[in-house]
């Protein structure tokens, strides 16, 4: 249709775009904006010689095509080809154009087009370059303003004043340009002293590594990254230089978390006390995320778009009430960072009520939350809701009768408790607890301790001991919930966590770690997205800047490649640590951060032991070790942790059956599924955590809790072994695949293996498939 | 000229009633819509020949007036699923025996038709209904 124009064209693209174009009849944003505008063919797009006749035009003319074809005319063929011409072709344009920069190609596009767009969509584009031209002039005033007033190098201070001054003084008279030249000067201090704070950091390991490789504090002296540091951190340095040659402090690292973490949310309040963030855009609101982090960053998008929180008075009394000063002075950024912290949570707890709140049910919902959160935030002090789990002690779970107990005594005693081998260099161990712990003093095993005997004996007769300890992974669990923050117990000689395996008898060879999320006040976390399939166990060390944290141990991925990882060096995390770590395989639990709790598998024989160490040879995951050693304890007549699976209680909606040569495989609806283990990850869970989850929204497929019957399936027959190079089919009962299925089985058939899928949806009729390659399951074509 | 194809599960479990037909018109697609939200079920609306990189299928599930609508797009390198996300619910709400997070589920068979007219009309759904 368009080859007679494609043929004048003036480069090789525009040819192909138009024969794509006239196939199609369509522009796909993606393409528009990735590989079309600002070039040749951006003004044939645009139409600008002057006669109307480049591309826009015809689209608009093969959309007018397929109105024809679809029997449309009059007043309805104009509304349809409106509609899509504006949404098709006018939109992506301009969008793409706002992209780039090029407001004023923008404008000319739109004003040359609009007419011929629905009026709705027309009006919506119109505002939208509106904001996009005060944004624009936004821009080239700041920039001009930086470039004459803004720091020049590192060293420079920033001169507020004179910046204020120039803003008011140019702004004449308009509030709302002024809000927004000062919103983007904001901006822009922000990053700068991010970006600043960054490279000190970085000159000061550069130094620290220096200092560790041997300098003398003279030629660390003279080194341009001394130099250019503050001369307060400079003292620093020369002060741990000094200590350092006397002292011998085991080498690290510094962490820049807890800095960072005052930067960001110092930030946040900053945002939050006047009414910047009102009038940011959200690609501005976005653009924070260097400077706010991720999860601060989402909550100031949710917060631009609820209802407002708390005034500046009754945010003010709160932070009295806490006792954090609420107008603290412009330097004292640990301050406003704290209020941060309270302003974070006063805003999640309201705007996550579910209800409208009055204004005294949000100063308490405010307050309440407010309270929890400086519990065990390592911008507070230490948390005495985390110090309550952490000291949860067997009376606390058995009752006042056992008072004499203490939690040291209820610790593996050393003939019982592996110990770690320590090289002569190596530094002492960290203890396990945030507190310093006391010399452990040398207990008789469990069973002669006569207190323990007692408390046993006790616990044994009220049934209480598996309740007990239920009770108490679920309190750290809140408490790790609600102070956001890691936390490790160390669970003694009482089987294991999480609820995922049974309990053992008290006295027997396990030991267990319960852990939350964060780490600040602890001493040991582990670190990595769940997809990293470098994750790492870090000990904490003091270091100069405050705490620092050392990596002692990797884990490598188990044999799906996802999932579970364990630790690959036991000894030198044993030796760095004091903890014993051949008896403990790692497996997050969960898609949520609050779920990702770490558990144990605890052995209580050599029979159990050489399980899990064949398991460990074998990249298995937690969750199947804990199983093998389950089937062992079913033979010996043992309890297994198939009694804490879940078990379902609904009414089976959808089936799947899969099949693989003469192998079924079934599985049902999430609500209706009995047979799993809820917290196990499918074969996909890195594939699902990978995916990019907007705010209120969360995937299924990740694990046998949220998984569909389909993925459950797959996920079975690939458990089994059944997979690899294998054709599959697939009969779908009582609906049809939903839409996250249809790309999440094609990653599953990918993960699985498999040659080929064909899925029959039995009451639609439909037959879909999936061949490698395919990022999606479709319909096939012969239907 | 990019066409689609309907297809839709009225009912639950083994009483459902199923089918599909290609080259729907859209008094079909609004009233398997209707039929489906009074009864639950499911309504997909499959883009049958049409390119491979872009919106590809729409898809309702619905059950006790209460429906998750997911647009599956292929951008080149990912499948993605645009949803709805202007949900009441606060907690995640069972639709056909799945959990969904209530943010995504609608109330509202208006907005619903108004995705599908919009991805029958024009090929895709805008940001603001779907993102």
């Amino acid at each position: 249709m368009f080859d007679a124009a494609a043929l004048n064209m003036r480069d090789d693209f525009a040819r192909d775009l138009v024969r794509h174009e006239a196939e199609q009849g369509r522009v796909w944003r993606r393409q528009v904006l990735n590989t079309t505008v600002g070039n040749a063919t951006g003004a044939l797009i645009a139409g600008t010689d002057g006669n109307d006749a480049g591309y826009a035009a015809k689209a608009r003319a093969a959309l007018l095509t397929d109105g024809l074809g679809q029997g449309l005319s009059g007043e309805a063929l104009d509304k349809q080809t409106n509609f899509a011409f504006g949404r098709r072709v006018v939109e992506p344009v301009v969008t793409a154009r706002l992209s780039q920069g090029d407001v004023t190609g923008a404008k000319t596009f739109f004003y040359t087009h609009r007419d011929g767009m629905a009026g709705d969509d027309a009006d919506i584009l119109d505002r939208r370059l509106a904001e996009a031209g005060q944004a624009w002039n936004t821009k080239t005033i700041v920039d001009d303003l930086w470039q004459r007033l803004g720091p020049k190098s590192f060293d420079d201070p920033i001169d507020m004043d004179a910046i204020e001054n120039d803003l008011v003084v140019r702004h004449g008279g308009d509030e709302r340009a002024l809000m927004r030249e000062r919103d983007e000067v904001f901006h822009r201090i922000l990053g700068f002293t991010q970006a600043r704070d960054d490279t000190h950091a970085g000159y000061a390991n550069f130094l620290i590594n220096k200092v560790k490789g041997g300098a003398s504090p003279s030629q660390i002296a003279t080194l341009p990254q001394f130099l250019a540091l503050p001369k307060d951190q400079q003292q620093q340095l020369i002060d741990w230089h000094r200590e350092q040659m006397t002292d011998r402090l085991a080498g690290f690292a510094p962490d820049q978390n807890l800095d960072r973490m005052v930067r960001q949310f110092a930030a946040y309040h900053d945002l939050s006390g006047n009414d910047a963030l009102k009038q940011m855009s959200v690609p501005r609101v976005q653009a924070l995320e260097p400077v706010l982090g991720e999860d601060l960053t989402k909550q100031a998008l949710a917060n631009k778009q609820a209802s407002p929180s708390l005034d500046a008075t009754d945010f003010a009394a709160l932070a009295r009430s806490i006792g954090v000063d609420p107008n603290p002075a412009p330097s004292d950024t640990l301050t406003k960072a704290q209020l941060g912290v309270l302003r974070s949570a006063a805003d999640k707890a309201i705007a996550t009520s579910g209800t409208a709140l009055t204004p005294q049910q949000q100063r308490e919902t405010a307050l309440g939350a407010a309270q929890t959160a400086i519990s065990g935030h390592p911008l507070f002090k230490l948390p005495p809701e985390v110090q309550r789990v952490l000291d949860i002690t067997p009376q606390d779970i058995l009752g006042p009768t056992t008072s004499a107990l203490s939690p040291e005594r209820w610790s593996p005693p050393p003939e019982h408790a592996p110990q770690p081998t320590r090289g002569p260099g190596a530094p002492a161990a960290q203890p396990v607890r945030p507190s310093p712990a006391p010399p452990k003093p040398s207990l008789p095993s469990p069973s002669e301790d006569p207190v323990i005997r007692q408390a046993d004996e006790k616990a044994k007769q009220l049934g209480k001991v598996a309740e007990g300890w239920a009770r108490a992974t679920d309190l750290a669990k809140d408490a790790a919930k609600s102070a956001g923050k890691w936390i490790i117990r160390r669970a003694p000689v009482i089987g294991t966590v999480a609820g995922l395996a049974a309990p053992n008898e008290i006295g027997s060879e396990v030991s267990t770690y319960l852990f939350g999320r964060d780490a600040s006040d602890t001493n040991l976390r582990l670190s990595g997205r769940s997809d990293d399939l470098s994750r790492v166990v870090q000990i904490r060390r003091q270091g100069l800047f405050g705490p620092t944290w050392e990596t002692v141990a990797k884990t490598e991925p188990d044999k799906r490649g996802h999932g579970s990882y364990r630790i690959i060096d036991p000894a030198a995390f044993a030796n760095k640590t004091g903890l014993d770590w051949d008896t403990i395989v790692l497996q997050s639990t969960g898609d949520k951060p609050e779920d990702k709790v770490g558990f144990g598998v605890a052995v209580n024989n050599d029979e159990e032991r050489a399980i899990l160490h064949d398991g460990i040879a074998n990249r298995d995951s937690a969750t199947n070790i804990q199983r093998r050693i389950d089937r062992a304890r079913q033979v010996s007549g043992g309890t297994t942790s198939e009694s804490k699976q879940s078990s379902g209680s609904q009414a089976v909606v959808v089936s799947a059956e899969g099949r693989i040569g003469d192998k079924i495989f079934r599985d049902v609806n999430q609500t209706a599924r009995s047979n799993a283990d809820a917290a196990q990850p499918t074969l996909i869970a890195g594939h699902i955590s990978a995916k990019k989850l907007k705010p209120g929204k969360s995937f299924p497929n990740g694990n046998m809790a949220t998984a569909h019957a389909e993925i459950g399936v797959i996920h079975q027959a690939f458990e089994a072994g059944s997979t690899q190079g294998q054709d599959m089919t697939l009969t779908v009962k009582g609906r049809a695949v939903c839409g996250y299925c249809r790309g999440d089985i094609a990653a599953a058939a990918h993960y699985a293996g498999l040659k080929s899928l064909t899925i029959y949806e039995e009451k639609t009729g439909h037959v879909l498939y999936w061949e490698p390659g395919m990022r999606s399951v479709k319909e096939k074509k012969s239907q | 000229m990019t066409t689609y194809s309907l297809s839709w599960c009225i009912g639950v479990g083994d009483d459902a009633d199923g089918g599909k037909k290609r080259s729907p018109a859209w008094s079909d697609i609004e009233q398997k819509l209707s039929d489906a939200w009074k009864r639950s079920g499911t309504v997909t609306l499959d883009v049958s020949d049409g390119p491979d990189i872009g919106p590809q299928s729409l898809q309702m599930q619905t059950e006790n007036a209460q429906a998750v609508i997911m647009l599956g797009v292929d951008d080149g390198a990912e499948y993605e699923v645009r949803t709805y996300s202007e949900g009441l619910h606060a907690h995640d709400v069972e639709i056909l025996g799945n959990r969904w997070s209530g943010k995504t589920v609608c109330s509202d068979l208006n907005i619903v038709s108004r995705a599908f007219r919009e991805f029958l009309d024009t090929g895709d759904v805008s940001g603001d209904l779907l993102d």
